[in-house]
């Protein structure tokens, strides 16, 4: 088995002495890559017969430029059969073989991912790679067509299945215009793609040179031999630039009023653009929103009672460009401008009186939070994938934990004053839906 | 501690390989074809340690040292299925208490980093979360604490059931939830169909009073009737050390608890489908509804084999041949008597009555097709390796683990059936699958629930047939 022994050691690394261990042993891997460009990086992991497989090409939905939708449309026809697989064929192929797959799309790179059983990895292996030499030869305006159907139901099953799914599209629509690389992909931009459309991108961006195939478990040992026959077919592929939003234009804040058509209850949406991932500010980011997210239901509770029914707040990271996002979900009795002067008065008193103390509170969270996700095989490779998909080493970890080290009281301060200022910010507030009273005895 | 490893054949029943079994994964594919693989798949499963400490209190233990991290669980014999009388949501409210108590377990949590979790059955209420293994003791004390020093201010409790008063309101404006409740009540003669969830309806829970409150707790939360469920970082030792050290000092008041709601079973022959307008939606949340057997049933695997081969039917019903839907999802409802499923959909009003007949009409080829037990054979055989992967994966973080060893706890499942779920796997074969699908997805014997735009919902109404069709306000559901 490949560096058994390396495994080992940092099983018993963690083992013996985890608060000292290095995080970034999880990841420890070989890294190589293929003569025609294809990046490679191994972890050895052999605690279940299992290996997650993860190919992913650096490129995504905030490369679709004006054809909105592109690059989630080809993820979808990556399943539509190859030069030498019927339609289909892979998804039954891979299930049979007991493999768990599945495919995302992200703003600036697309994966596709599966756990197998170590005896089925060399299918595995040369699945991926046959449909990325051959996928070409087998698309067709018909499948173009159905997978804009299905990317559309998707559209729809977000929206519509939810009660709160149309304010959540107002946020997108409101944050990010025409022309911004997350402006989300509505069916009316999805109807305009073609064939043609999916043929270019995924004869410039689908090859190896704009690929990283990533594998954490119990590799067998001949693995790099199979990786380098199977992936040797494709040549070629194109790394785009990367996304970059303009900076925020935004002189004062920008605030939609509605109506819900469906929910009954009153909802608050503010949003923020931060930096992007790994960038000076990101980190920053994270800490705030752990801060926000742990005690402002609490402390909202105790100021107004009553008022609030549920609270979240989400950091989403991506490569240039970010967003910190707040929700806010309000009694029945409660309007959605109670809701945002409650946000606002209880922001400045958390952050005025935050300590060092409930800072640590937070890193000692994130420090748990990574250890946890990174139990997993697949969570590790995917986590290999945004490290190289940022230009950073696989291994990245600790360096990625350091930054949360490194923030003072002083730079979550300046991170504020620079970029939550209220200004900047994006408001969605719902009015609930009014609806008739029913009958007297209707049931 | 050992993992044990069993080689396991992908196709027939009872067939195990003892090692050695499979070719090297060395065979690389041609140009033209992709490699042929081994039949046989190697699973591996970890030790799982159980010790009883007296009385009914349990440990469900497994050491795993391949992360600083030991995942926690601590769960009490009592739950929804102890709600009293037309107090119905009680149990819910003690756990919403739990979550928000001033006690002093969730501000110690939240300073050792961990983030505190709940989860509420029938039998039982659990509280978890993952520590580094450093904090594990502490951790652990904090988490009996949850329940031992439970925060007794009424106006915590009244704040609290305002809160659930305010989500059975959300409730009925949130179409996935009334779908559900649709089905549950197609099953069940309660009504509301909250009535018979953890929720309770809006009647119930504001009858609760702090006294039944109180009553609830006492009569209840006792550390006799404690389990414990880690996984992780740790030995045995260490397990039944900390799990002594948590529960010592908890003092008990004797009360006796009221009367419980009797549970209501299953009427198979109520209502064939419940429609339920919703103004302001565009779409119709179309749901078909099953049962699903408890963990640890003999049969469960079986019935969940047979829900997602119709599922699957139904699906491709749905998304490749009408195109009416992106796909079927699913939720699952713990009514106190049994679980119910929900298979949802969203659909377009145009394309729901060919939707609803399509689907109809895949079930009744279901039944009468005379090569049900072939198929279902071999889909099952499709399925077998990624099931036994879905096995494995239950202990592949110590989180996940913990939350099998939980389920353990909760119907206090020898270990040596820890693994029963695999033997049933062996033993899948196709006519057992068409006999559950025949008994149970029969044409006549399905529930369906619309949620949907007033005008949608009426021109759906002639689409089941001889089926019982009843018109529920959201207000029927939810109360």
């Amino acid at each position: 088995m490949l560096r058994r022994a390396a495994a080992w050691v940092t099983v018993i690394l963690l083992t013996l002495a985890p608060a000292s261990a290095k995080a970034s042993e999880l990841l420890a891997n070989t890294h190589y890559q293929l003569d025609n460009g294809l990046e490679v990086v191994l972890v050895e992991d052999d605690r279940l017969p299992l290996v997650a497989v993860n190919l992913t090409y650096h490129v995504g939905s905030a490369h679709d430029g004006r054809s909105r939708g592109l690059a989630h449309l080809t993820e979808h026809l990556m399943f539509r059969g190859s030069r030498d697989l019927d339609d289909g064929e892979y998804s039954a192929k891979m299930r049979s073989a007991g493999a768990l797959c599945n495919a995302s799309t992200h703003p600036s790179r697309t994966s596709y991912h599966c756990l197998v059983p170590t005896n089925q990895l060399p299918l595995a292996l040369w699945m991926e790679s046959h449909r990325m030499a051959y996928v070409l030869p087998a698309l067709s305006s018909i499948k173009v067509q159905e997978e804009k159907v299905t990317t559309i139901d998707e559209w729809r099953f977000r929206v519509s299945s939810h009660a709160t799914g149309d304010s959540l599209e107002d946020l997108l629509t409101t944050v990010y215009p025409a022309g911004h690389p997350l402006q989300p992909a509505t069916p009316a931009w999805i109807e305009k793609l073609g064939l043609g459309d999916a043929q270019q991108f995924i004869s410039t961006y689908h090859g190896p040179q704009n690929a990283t195939l990533v594998l954490v478990g119990d590799l067998p040992e001949d693995v790099q031999r199979t990786i380098s026959l199977d992936f040797r077919r494709r040549k070629g592929g194109q790394r785009p630039a990367s996304p970059k939003a303009a900076p925020p234009e935004q002189t004062q804040e920008r605030r939609v009023v509605r109506q819900s058509k469906v929910a009954t209850w009153p909802t608050a949406i503010i949003h923020w653009q931060t930096p992007g991932l790994f960038e000076a500010g990101d980190a920053e980011a994270d800490l705030v929103a752990g801060v926000l997210e742990n005690i402002f239901y609490d402390l909202a509770e105790r100021s107004a009672p009553g008022v609030l029914m549920a609270f979240s707040a989400e950091q989403q990271s991506h490569v240039g460009v970010s967003s910190l996002s707040v929700h806010l979900a309000g009694a029945s009795t409660a309007s959605p401008e109670q809701l945002l002067a409650l946000f606002d008065e209880l922001f400045d008193e958390i952050f005025d009186d935050l300590s060092e103390q409930f800072l640590e509170k937070e890193r000692r969270q994130l420090l748990r939070t990574n250890y946890q996700a990174l139990q997993s095989l697949g969570a590790r490779a995917a986590r290999i994938q945004i490290y190289v998909n940022a230009g950073k080493d696989p291994d990245w970890l600790d360096e990625d934990l350091a930054r949360y080290d490194g923030v003072t009281l002083e730079r979550v301060q300046s991170f504020i004053t620079t970029y939550l200022r209220r200004e900047l910010r994006t408001v969605i507030l719902s009015h609930p839906a009014e609806r008739a009273p029913t009958k007297q005895g209707a049931r | 501690m050992t993992w044990t490893r069993r080689h396991l054949l992908k196709g027939l029943s009872g067939s195990v390989l003892l090692g050695g079994c499979g070719t090297p994964a060395s065979f690389v594919g041609s140009e033209h074809e992709p490699p042929t693989t081994p039949e046989t798949i190697t699973v591996t499963f970890p030790p799982i340690a159980r010790h009883e400490f007296g009385g009914d209190a349990q440990l469900y233990m497994l050491e795993d040292r391949s992360s600083p991290l030991v995942s926690l669980g601590v769960c009490i014999q009592a739950g929804f299925a102890d709600d009293p009388v037309n107090k119905e949501g009680l149990a819910r409210l003690v756990v919403s208490c739990m979550r928000r108590s001033g006690g002093g377990h969730l501000e110690g949590l939240t300073t050792l980093g961990a983030e505190l979790s709940s989860r509420l059955r029938p039998q039982s209420i659990g509280l978890r979360c993952t520590v580094e293994r450093k904090y594990a003791a502490q951790a652990l004390a904090l988490l009996v604490r949850g329940f031992s020093k439970l925060d007794r201010d009424p106006a915590l409790f009244e704040r609290e059931r305002n809160a659930q008063l305010e989500l059975l309101g959300a409730m009925r404006s949130d179409p996935r939830s009334l779908g559900g409740h649709g089905i549950v009540f197609a099953s069940l003669p309660v009504a509301p169909a909250s009535r018979s969830l953890a929720t309770g309806c809006p009647e119930s829970v504001a009858s609760i009073s702090h006294e039944d409150f109180l009553r609830w707790v006492d009569a209840h939360l006792r550390p006799s009737r404690l389990s414990f469920a880690l996984a992780g970082n740790l030995s045995l030792d260490e397990a039944k050390s900390w799990a002594i050290a948590a529960a010592t000092g908890w003092t008990v008041a004797t009360r006796t608890p009221a009367s419980p709601t009797p549970p209501v079973p299953i009427d198979p022959d109520r209502h064939g489908a419940v429609l339920t307008p919703l103004p302001g939606m565009q779409d119709v949340i179309l749901s078909y509804g099953g049962t699903e057997a408890p963990y640890g049933a003999r049969d469960r695997v079986l019935i969940e084999t047979a829900n997602s081969f119709v599922a699957s039917f139904i699906n491709r019903k749905l998304r490749t041949h009408l195109r009416a839907a992106y796909g079927v999802d699913w939720q699952a409802w713990q009514t106190r008597s049994e679980i119910v499923t929900q298979y949802f959909a969203p659909v377009t009003p145009e394309a729901l009555a060919p939707a609803i007949q399509g689907c109809r009409r895949q079930l009744e080829q279901l039944q009468d097709d005379p090569q049900i037990r072939r198929r279902a054979g071999l889909i099952a055989n499709e399925n077998r390796l990624a099931q036994y992967v879905a096995q494995m994966r239950r202990y592949e973080t110590t989180s996940a683990a913990c939350g099998q060893l939980l389920n353990m706890a909760d119907v206090r499942l020898p270990v040596e059936r820890a693994y029963r779920e695999l033997d049933q796997l062996y033993a899948l074969d196709g006519s057992k699958i068409a006999s559950v699908i025949s008994e149970r997805f029969a044409p006549e014997k399905m529930r369906w629930s619309v949620v949907g735009p007033p005008e949608a919902i009426e021109r759906a109404a002639g689409s089941f047939g001889a089926a019982k069709v009843v018109r529920r306000t959201v207000e029927g559901l939810v109360g």
